[in-house]
């Protein structure tokens, strides 16, 4: 099975319902897929993309999918590492350690990726919980009077790893201000790596480990990075 | 899943039949492909309550997401949608936060 996440405002994400208040500065969504062949994950993204999605969805950007010849030349790729707060399985160190292996015996440049405490994943999951809990809450379970399922009930959070970015006393336009300039600096300098190291592509692990027995999963650190960055680097390649 | 409509999904898997052997004619690149979405994603007629209860109370939508409204013009066939995690994953110490990423 392979999940690709687009970048944001790709995929048509409108006219869907969701428990939250909109419109409040934070993490944006991405809608993406599950495919059983990376070339169904590229039928779908280029037949959306190619299918004119600005004409369904205000926020849909109207650029056409890329098509990108790579070439022979070899790739700069970035490996991210292992944050200390969110220890890899070692089913999963040892795939990316194949994987890097692979990777350099096909001749691509491997650059293992030195992050500040400012753009690790630690921090960035604090950031990313900050945004999610600083709006007003509606309790649409309680509503009900039904349970929360156990995995919820656990209320894992990435909180343990250090205190909030931002104070949590301050008014709300201030927490928007101070959120705003966290995750910039965060994404600044997560450019710096981009350009300073040439990268191409950055290859880390999605998760600390791989399925869980059902219900227990919590707190997902090593892809919500990614959702607070947003960012739209490309391959300087191409 | 969460919400099927099956029988929906079969008579639209028919006429996308009669287009193509009757008529000779693809409606899209996705002609005939079964594609399953999220609870979160709308279809007229069918109920979206996101794994909450309380939202049994919402009547089904009236229209569809824009990408549902996409892919039925690209010619899938939509038949189920799937769960989504109670809160949509997050929830804070002191209470709930639904947010959809």
């Amino acid at each position: 099975m392979y999940g690709f996440k687009p970048t944001t405002d790709r995929i048509p994400f409108g006219g869907q319902v969701s428990g939250a208040m909109e419109g409040l500065p934070g993490l944006k969504p991405s809608a993406g897929l599950l495919a059983t062949s990376l070339d169904d994950v590229e039928l779908f993204m280029s037949t959306v993309i190619d299918g004119d999605p600005w004409r369904y969805d205000v926020t849909a950007v109207a650029t056409p999918w890329q098509r990108v010849d790579l070439g022979p030349s070899p790739l700069t790729i970035g490996v991210l590492s292992e944050d200390p707060h969110y220890p890899l399985h070692p089913s999963i160190r040892r795939c990316l350690q194949n994987a890097v292996k692979a990777l350099a015996g096909k001749g691509h440049h491997i650059v293992p990726l030195h992050v500040a405490p400012e753009q690790s994943v630690s921090y960035s999951n604090r950031v990313a919980f900050q945004y999610l809990t600083y709006g007003p809450h509606v309790d649409h379970v309680a509503a009900s009077g039904e349970p929360l399922v156990s995995s919820v009930a656990k209320f894992a959070s990435p909180m343990f790893t250090g205190p909030f970015p931002v104070n949590p006393d301050l008014d709300v336009f201030s927490t928007i201000e101070q959120l705003h300039r966290a995750k910039h600096r965060l994404c600044e300098l997560w450019r710096q790596t981009w350009l300073q190291d040439k990268l191409d592509v950055i290859l880390a692990p999605a998760a600390q480990c791989t399925a869980v027995p059902h219900d227990t999963f919590g707190w997902p650190p090593y892809t919500m990075l990614w959702n607070v960055l947003d960012v739209r680097f490309t391959c300087p390649q191409v | 899943m969460t919400e099927t409509f099956f029988p929906q999904a079969l008579e639209r898997a028919r006429f996308l039949d009669e287009c193509l052997q009757g008529e000779g004619r693809v409606v899209g690149p996705l002609h005939g492909l079964p594609v399953s979405i999220k609870d979160s994603f709308c279809v007229k007629g069918v109920q979206s309550t996101i794994g909450f209860v309380s939202f049994l109370e919402h009547p089904p939508s009236s229209s569809n997401s824009a990408l549902v409204d996409m892919l039925l013009g690209l010619g899938a066939v939509l038949y189920v949608k799937t769960n989504v995690p109670q809160t949509m994953m997050v929830s804070a110490v002191h209470g709930l936060q639904p947010y959809v990423y």
